[in-house]
């Protein structure tokens, strides 16, 4: 029923090009923390790796982290222990919000709150326990649906409007804390990331500073939205001394393209190439993006300038057979 | 600078009035909680003689002594208030120099101790009576002091009372203070006369002294004992919070779970001092509640929790000064919030999907599981650092899900008819235009 199937079940995580862009991104960012100071080798990964651990995989692979929790709320407990990639990979059976309180808060974690569902009250709440519970140094990032299949579902234009309202006062509810009244203007497919981007971004500032342990800040470092067929948001940042913020704040760090301080998300989209488009784009790279040479093939020139920023992080699928 | 009357023209008056302590200060607290301010000071004498800390019932699960001898006589009637202790007694020099003084000069009180502010005994005084007689003896002296507040309030400069006698101890017999108030103050009488005052009374000292009770202080309200009343927990297959941490020489513990099914109380917080006390069953944004956790609402009836705040230095803890609540703006207080918010969190998810509101009511795995928990104490619950977890047995994935809704009687019985039965029963007709559809409609 519906609580053993997961967003797993409908796609095959290999394959969405962009949430594979979206982390190779992170892991960037991640590795240009390392030369100031960041030990992320050292930290604990927290995350929800699904079946496929992809997430868990690469961060071991590029950040060498070597301390892993997967938390999986379905009860697929054999499942999830048979594909289980390293044996330093602990798994915890049950809610992210069971797992939280737990966490060693000496401790600096790397954690990556994955949700397949547009935020509510719940994940909210972990959200803003996650960002209390990690040591200064902690990098915490959330990922949610950024549309409204309900609303979008709707028959005609009156249950529309009407699904529009509904959940224009639930958000105004459970946004209160964070954002001024949301009307249903903001619920629009184009504009809900960024009410849910300020909603997320201001939740951890908020509860950043209100941390009466440590003396820390939060610095926004990733916005992105991207579809893989549902629209995803993931909005992210560090935990870190308020000394330690400001030393950031004044380095070259947050100039790194894959840096997104603003609160506008921004969008990443890449086009869907065979393989033989991607070899040819990769050989013309300078050249097309000049605009000096005639493409071999048909693409927008939109597609054009998003494969060319997002080049280095494009994925090629093949088929293995084993 | 003087006027022609001698007065001195760059003062500025700031005396306290008499009104200001009788009829006033009084206004901000009710008749039990006056009365809970006089056991207060009596079971501040009792832990300053003993050096009990009843915290220790919760930090290794039992005291390593017990309060012995302490009693606490509490007897009224529509004429008449009186409280009398066996915890020590108050000498004559600290009756003197420090007792009667309205606000404490800044002295620490007991260690561990419940005496803070130097106003509870005397508001409760003035709040109850017109005439208040104490007597007080310890091991070596007695004294005796009469109040007459209209006569008292009749002096606006004289900010003191006197002895009707003192001196050394005669007889021996109990050392301790009595308090008799035998003219009551209009309305008191026919309060501590109602039917459910006494009942009230009985059931706020079981609650707000439950550890002391538990340590052998005993306390009698018209000639019946008080039991202490502490909530029980569920326990297996559900691991409760138990959380402990020092903020500002102040040491906070915080124990929080599921109340048993049994349980219909609406619970949410209970907050301590020193063991005593201060908030009871709180489900507003004192506590968190829609600040951080969502709103108070029925379903979160079984959420128990208690926070425990205790100091060698009474000052610290964030009580107020009528022991009612607590001041929330205090460092201490915000940090143990921030900590409560946090372990709150997983029972409420759990009490969220107890009750959801899209699934069929039948067979809710989480409300079976609270059936059948088991029930534990919370001195039982002394050891280690946990959070709140459910041991779930390897979970059977259920297969079927029923189904119920309505639909307009011709058209069932339409169907029955066409079916070739017209006395076919309502469910098999669901099930047969169910099946209908799956073989029609879906790949299986």
């Amino acid at each position: 029923m519906s609580d053993i199937q997961g967003s797993y079940s409908r796609v095959n995580y290999l394959l969405r090009p962009t949430k594979q862009v979206e982390r190779k991104m992170i892991i960037e960012a991640l590795q240009k923390l390392l030369p100031l100071g960041y030990d992320i080798p050292g930290y604990r990964y927290v995350g929800m790796g699904s079946i496929y651990y992809v997430d868990f995989v690469l961060f071991h692979k590029y950040l060498h982290i070597t301390d892993m929790l997967c938390v999986e709320v379905r009860p697929i407990e054999r499942r999830m222990s048979f594909n289980r990639p390293y044996e330093f990979v602990n798994l915890h059976m049950g809610k992210m919000a069971e797992v939280l309180p737990q966490l060693d808060r000496a401790r600096s974690h790397l954690m990556w709150l994955d949700y397949d569902t547009p935020p509510n009250e719940q994940i909210l709440s972990d959200l803003a326990t996650a960002v209390k519970v990690t040591a200064p140094g902690s990098v915490v990032i959330i990922t949610v649906t950024a549309q409204l299949s309900e609303v979008e579902r709707a028959a005609n234009i009156e249950e529309m409007k009407e699904r529009n309202q509904k959940w224009a006062a639930i958000y105004s509810e459970w946004f209160r804390v964070y954002v001024d009244e949301v009307t249903p203007a903001m619920l629009t497919r184009k504009n809900i990331a960024l009410l849910f981007a300020n909603v997320l971004r201001n939740l951890c500032i908020e509860n950043v500073r209100g941390r009466r342990d440590v003396d820390v800040d939060f610095l926004p470092l990733f916005n992105y939205r991207y579809a893989d067929g549902q629209s995803m948001l993931t909005v992210g940042g560090l935990i870190d001394t308020t000394e330690r913020i400001n030393q950031l704040r004044e380095s070259r760090f947050l100039e790194e393209p894959v840096i997104v301080t603003g609160e506008e998300p921004v969008g990443i989209t890449v086009p869907q190439l065979t393989v033989r488009e991607k070899l040819w784009l990769d050989q013309n790279l300078r050249a097309v993006g000049e605009g000096a040479d005639e493409l071999a093939f048909e693409l927008e020139p939109a597609e054009v300038e998003s494969y060319i920023q997002y080049a280095k992080y494009y994925p090629i699928y093949y088929e293995t057979l084993v | 600078m003087s006027d022609g009357a001698g007065q001195d023209l760059n003062v500025i008056r700031a005396d306290p009035s008499k009104a200001f302590f009788i009829d006033m200060l009084t206004r901000d607290i009710s008749i039990v909680e006056c009365i809970l301010d006089l056991i207060d000071n009596a079971v501040d004498q009792a832990v300053e003689q003993t050096r009990i800390n009843v915290m220790e019932l919760l930090e290794r699960g039992e005291l390593q002594q017990r309060v012995e001898h302490a009693e606490i006589r509490i007897d009224f009637s529509r004429e008449h208030f009186s409280i009398s202790d066996s915890c020590g007694g108050i000498s004559v020099e600290e009756a003197r120099q420090k007792v009667f003084l309205f606000g404490n000069p800044g002295e620490r009180g007991a260690e561990h101790g419940l005496s803070v502010y130097g106003i509870g005994m005397k508001r409760a005084f003035f709040k109850l009576g017109n005439v208040i007689h104490v007597h007080s003896q310890t091991e070596t002296e007695y004294f005796d002091v009469t109040i007459d507040v209209p006569e008292w309030k009749s002096h606006p400069h004289e900010w003191q009372f006197e002895f009707d006698k003192f001196g050394p101890t005669q007889d021996g017999g109990v050392t301790g203070t009595q308090i008799h108030i035998p003219m009551l103050r209009e309305g008191i009488g026919d309060r501590l006369s109602s039917g459910s005052f006494s009942r009230d009374l009985r059931n706020r000292i079981s609650s707000t002294y439950a550890l002391f009770l538990s340590a052998g202080v005993r306390v009698v309200v018209n000639g019946v004992p008080v039991e202490p009343r502490m909530p029980t927990v569920a326990g297996e297959p559900f691991r409760p919070v138990r959380r402990t941490f020092n903020v500002e020489e102040v040491e906070v513990l915080i124990l929080a779970s599921l109340s048993p099914r049994h349980d219909r109380t609406a619970h949410g917080w209970y907050v301590f001092c020193n063991g005593r006390m201060v908030l009871e069953a709180d489900k507003s944004s004192l506590t968190g509640w829609g600040d951080g956790l969502p709103n108070f609402h029925s379903k979160f009836n079984h959420f128990v929790g208690f926070v425990y705040f205790g100091s060698t230095d009474v000052r610290k803890l964030p009580w107020r000064t009528t022991k009612q609540g607590v001041e929330k703006e205090s460092p201490v207080y915000q940090a143990a919030l921030d900590e409560m918010r946090i372990q709150a969190r997983p029972i409420i998810d759990y009490l969220n999907t107890m009750y959801p509101t899209d699934l069929e009511a039948e067979g809710v795995e989480e409300r079976e599981l609270l059936d059948n928990a088991a029930i534990v104490t919370l001195p039982s619950l002394w050891k280690g650092e946990t959070t709140f977890e459910v041991r779930r047995p390897a979970r059977q994935v259920r297969t079927h899900v029923n189904i119920q809704y309505k639909r307009p009687r011709d058209l069932v019985e339409k169907i029955a008819r066409y079916l070739g039965d017209p006395s076919l029963a309502a469910s098999r007709i669901g099930e047969h235009t169910f099946d209908y559809f799956v073989a029609n409609e879906i790949d299986v």
